[in-house]
């Protein structure tokens, strides 16, 4: 028997490979060997300071989902230089953390983070960049977020 | 009714216990439940609610529309056949690519084996271009072997017969040394054996060596008799001499006379000058003198034939008669026809000084004595001249040539002797 958070998993994966989201990639073959853990490539939108660019995000889910949010950050080489995201790939968004709600989906956080990349207006690190990234733990779920931009 | 829960994303069933928010959202109630546990706010759209302002609601289900109920589960089956499909797609794909990949692999393991075969067979070609090499090398080392055996044998022949030579050369107590040192009997054997040879070699040769010194003996007393022989002639001329002169004396005697007679003569009968010489002439026919002060041209050119024809002979007879006295005054009177004679003569002299065994400083003598008298005259010692005669002359030079022809031959002999005995050295 499947747990709850898988099927709701598989139904998100069949729903984005039966409409798949402009400029999010999601990885079949890696997904189908492991639900829990999702790789996905956001290309950077045209008309922005990311255009041309790809970046890749890493989805871990917990047996929780969609109740417990996922654990969403940047991997690769390739981290894009944002206000709210840090050089170690960690994401300050809301809905990640305490803004979560199991009507989210993947899809819907893809697209979050897209907006989010597509709405700044310049390439710069958070300003406690260097404190964050010295002293965080390795999941950012673990961090409690102080969130000071409404914005997004 | 294909209506969905939100939270887990089934689709409602109408046996399910379904709950809405105050704000008119609907979730299963097991979904929204446990969501409210978390956060009291509404999953969809944040609104504030608990589990005390959720309410249940209930579809009128007719019976006769369980087609549609049907169809609900039958689209949620077909969603979840297409992901099966789609997963089976996947993994033919999959398989595929693998199969594809396999097959590439197999065409490079082929073309691999291929090439591993072409170097096999070039490896076993040089294997057997090897093995021959290999056998070509073994012969020779085979043969090199046998040659150095061959080597060593030679070498140590080489030493034994180094020593062998050495003990041929070395004095006594080196040879002494050589045979303590050199124990084996085999290289003893063949010194023994050589040292035999080596004696009976010296053996032959002190034989012929022996022969040879008889046969010189012999020479020498041949020679010792024909000297004897010689010195007899030699007296028995000497003693004609002797009664030659004694002879001259008693013809110039009676020539004093004679004269002393013819002076008288003159006295009385003075004619010609050409008379006493027309009265002479018959008288003196066979003794036909010759004086310095009257030299008649008859008699000279008798004299330069005379001359002539000895130095034409070649007659080793003046050699001989060098020894004799009273030549030394032809060198006081030199005259035309004693140069001829000396320049003709020296070259006779070097011939027979060439075959000559006695060399230099006899014939040197003879070079420096022989002076032929000009005009065939004998000087007597008492410081006059007479003239030999003709006869005289010639029976001398004969018996002279006779000895010697006698004389040269067994000297010849010797000498052809002596070559061959150096020559057999």
């Amino acid at each position: 028997m499947t747990s709850p958070s898988e099927r709701r998993l598989r139904k998100e994966f069949l729903e984005l490979i039966k409409n798949p989201i402009p400029g999010v990639i999601i990885d079949g073959e890696k997904i189908e060997k492991n639900i829990n853990e999702w790789n996905v490539t956001i290309i950077g939108a045209e008309g922005t300071i990311y255009q041309g660019e790809t970046f890749e995000l890493q989805f871990l889910f917990n047996d929780k989902y969609p109740f417990d949010s996922p654990s969403v950050v940047f991997i690769g080489k390739n981290i894009p230089e944002h206000s709210h995201i840090y050089s170690n790939g960690h994401i300050c968004l809301s809905i990640l953390s305490q803004d979560w709600t199991p009507a989210l989906s993947v899809g819907a956080v893809c697209l979050s983070i897209r907006s989010m990349l597509s709405s700044a207006t310049k390439k710069e690190r958070p300003p406690d960049d260097l404190i964050y990234t010295k002293t965080c733990s390795k999941n950012p779920k673990k961090t409690k977020w102080f969130f000071h931009d409404d914005n997004v | 009714m294909n209506i969905s829960c939100v939270i887990c994303s089934d689709l409602f069933v109408s046996t399910d216990s379904i709950y809405t928010t105050p704000c008119g959202h609907i979730f299963h109630q097991v979904c929204l439940i446990q969501w409210l546990e978390r956060k009291k706010d509404c999953p969809q759209c944040r609104h504030k609610c608990t589990e005390r302002n959720i309410f249940r609601i209930y579809f009128n289900n007719n019976n006769l529309d369980t087609s549609s109920v049907n169809s609900e589960n039958l689209i949620e089956t077909i969603d979840n056949l297409t992901l099966k499909v789609r997963e089976s797609e996947m993994t033919v794909k999959n398989l595929e690519n693998q199969k594809n990949k396999l097959e590439d692999q197999l065409q490079s393991k082929e073309k691999k084996i291929k090439k591993l075969d072409t170097t096999v067979s070039q490896f076993n070609q040089i294997i057997a271009t090897m093995r021959h090499e290999n056998d070509l090398l073994s012969s020779h080392r085979a043969s090199y072997k046998i040659i150095e055996t061959e080597n060593a044998e030679l070498k140590s022949k080489l030493e034994l017969l180094q020593t062998v030579e050495s003990v041929l050369t070395a004095s006594q107590s080196e040879i002494d040394e050589i045979l303590k040192q050199n124990l084996d009997p085999r290289n003893l054997a063949v010194m023994v054996g050589t040292l035999r040879r080596e004696l009976n070699c010296n053996e032959e040769r002190k034989n012929i060596m022996r022969k040879q010194l008889q046969s010189i003996k012999n020479d020498l007393r041949a020679e010792q008799e024909e000297r004897k022989k010689l010195e007899e002639a030699l007296s028995s001329y000497e003693s004609k001499n002797h009664s030659l002169q004694n002879r001259l004396k008693k013809l110039e005697m009676k020539n004093w006379h004679e004269n002393s007679e013819i002076e008288k003569d003159n006295v009385n009968v003075t004619t010609e000058l050409n008379t006493p010489e027309v009265v002479k002439k018959p008288r003196l026919a066979l003794l036909d003198i010759d004086d310095s002060n009257t030299p008649s041209p008859l008699s000279r050119d008798e004299l330069q034939k005379r001359i002539q024809k000895i130095q034409e002979s070649d007659s080793p007879y003046f050699k001989v008669k060098s020894s004799s006295i009273g030549l030394t005054c032809a060198i006081k009177n030199p005259s035309h026809s004693h140069e001829q004679k000396s320049e003709t003569i020296a070259p006779n002299e070097k011939e027979t000084s060439k075959l000559s065994i006695f060399r230099k400083p006899h014939l040197k003598m003879t070079l420096n004595t022989i002076k032929k008298p000009d005009n065939a005259c004998i000087y007597n010692g008492l410081g006059s001249t007479t003239k030999v005669l003709q006869s005289d002359l010639k029976e001398a030079s004969k018996g002279l040539d006779s000895f010697w022809s006698v004389a040269s031959k067994p000297k010849s002999n010797f000498k052809k002797k002596l070559s061959a005995a150096a020559l057999n050295k």
